[in-house]
């Protein structure tokens, strides 16, 4: 029997000694099985890289895009109405533009790094054919539930098929099973499944909403993964791992709940996470804000594969 | 304190119950407990052959898995290995195991290697 001391890779504040989450690795796996995902994600982080070294005229007019709902439901609760619908596109109005109120809570240190992406989001007011449109669709399934398999986004596995995804932001919003409030895709991957989809119950402000997820915030935050944000802890568990943005302070793992501030990990004191970004895991009234970083990282994509969106 | 765990007790899906975590403790619970929404939540599944199954947060919130080894030291330290050789890439010291929850100490610990408990892999 040999006797060895070891940090444990659970530390609390400091960092661990090993890295401890397979997620990247599978994360670049799927990048080798579509290549030319692969190929789009690079071209685009090296887009991003330009950008940074360069000095673009201040944006004045917001990117404009337009939204498609798709409802599925298999239970009355579960079609959410078009109130609750048009109260999450409040919420991104609100967060896309920096003009949600409770930004006032970010603290100071950081007051100075929160950015107006400058994106707004409404409602499609014509169909794929140019009919007029709600910019919701309803559909009807018997499954209960639907997992992180992207079958709600398919007609034949239960769900609902997308409009065309580069002509409309597809949001899908159902029961999801496990508890999972949200999944999103980057750009550059599979048209067929590119949206993000969202539990009904944390969709928009108002009807069958639940705190502590009830303002809205996982659609923000799945959307941004959608405009190319990375998890602000670099999707590692040992300091590692980057969200490719400078202005993010390193940190080691999601933070949940209403964290206290400042939360020190990956030697990032005195300040710690930046865990009131919209990029983090914590409750829909603990986050508020994007970095002025993470605008130019939103702004690269909406230029490059995401501009056929844009109005 | 390092106490013995029966390893019978923490056979079976785990997941993070990140509610419950203290400043101290990490706490995993059986996947089919009633979770709150959350995020994402990390775990693993434990099999009585040695084999694991970890579930990590992809990049999008999907989960992801990987699958490799563990191990419980007589010490109740919880080791997981990538493949059939190395270091863990992973340790969890278990302060508590009652069957329905596990209890993880955070913070450096001091953990006992044990060789030829259930799926040890070589070292």
């Amino acid at each position: 029997m040999a006797r060895h001391a070891r940090a444990a890779d659970e530390t609390a504040t400091g960092t661990p000694k090993r890295r401890s989450c397979g997620t990247m690795q599978v994360h670049h796996r799927l990048l080798e099985m579509f290549p030319a995902f692969r190929a789009r994600q690079t071209k685009l982080e090296h887009a991003f890289a330009a950008r940074l070294r360069s000095a673009p005229e201040a944006r004045t007019a917001p990117y404009k895009i337009p939204v498609v709902v798709h409802v599925v439901y298999r239970t009355a609760a579960e079609n959410i109405d078009d109130a609750q619908v048009k109260s999450q596109i409040v919420v991104l109005n609100k967060d896309y533009r920096a003009a949600n109120p409770d930004r006032a809570k970010t603290p100071a240190v950081w007051k100075g790094l929160v950015a107006d992406p400058m994106v707004e989001f409404a409602l499609a007011t014509k169909d794929p054919q140019g009919h007029p449109t709600p910019g919701i669709t309803r559909k009807q399934t018997t499954k209960s539930s639907f997992g992180d398999d992207n079958a709600v986004k398919s007609d034949r596995k239960g769900g609902k098929s997308p409009w065309p995804t580069d002509r409309y932001l597809n949001i899908w919003v159902c029961t999801l099973s496990d508890g999972l409030l949200g999944y999103a895709q980057f750009p550059g991957g599979p048209p067929k499944t590119d949206g993000v989809v969202i539990l009904n119950t944390a969709f928009g402000t108002s009807g069958t909403v639940k705190p502590p997820f009830n303002l809205g915030r996982t659609t923000t935050h799945e959307v941004g993964h959608f405009l190319n944000l990375r998890h602000i802890w670099g999707d590692t568990e040992d300091c590692s791992g980057t969200d490719f943005v400078v202005d993010t302070p390193n940190a080691q793992n999601p933070n949940y709940n209403k964290p206290a501030f400042p939360h020190v990990t990956c030697s990032n004191g005195p300040h710690g996470d930046m865990f009131m970004n919209y990029m983090d895991y914590v409750d829909d009234d603990a986050m508020f804000m994007f970095t002025l970083g993470q605008v130019v990282r939103m702004r690269t994509t909406l230029d490059g594969p995401r501009k056929s969106l844009v109005t | 304190m390092a106490r013995a765990i029966d390893p019978s007790s923490i056979l079976g899906s785990w997941l993070h119950s990140h509610e419950e975590d203290t400043d101290t403790t990490t706490v995993y619970r059986r996947a089919d407990y009633e979770f709150p929404p959350s995020r994402g939540r990390k775990g693993f599944e434990l099999r009585a052959d040695g084999a694991l199954s970890e579930k990590g947060i992809g990049p999008t919130d999907r989960s992801v898995h990987t699958a490799g080894r563990w191990h419980l030291s007589e010490d109740g330290c919880l080791e997981f290995f990538a493949g059939t050789r190395g270091s863990p890439t992973r340790v969890l010291p278990i302060e508590s195991a009652d069957g329905d929850k596990i209890v993880v100490r955070k913070g450096s610990q001091t953990c006992t290697l044990s060789h030829g408990g259930s799926g040890a892999p070589e070292r």
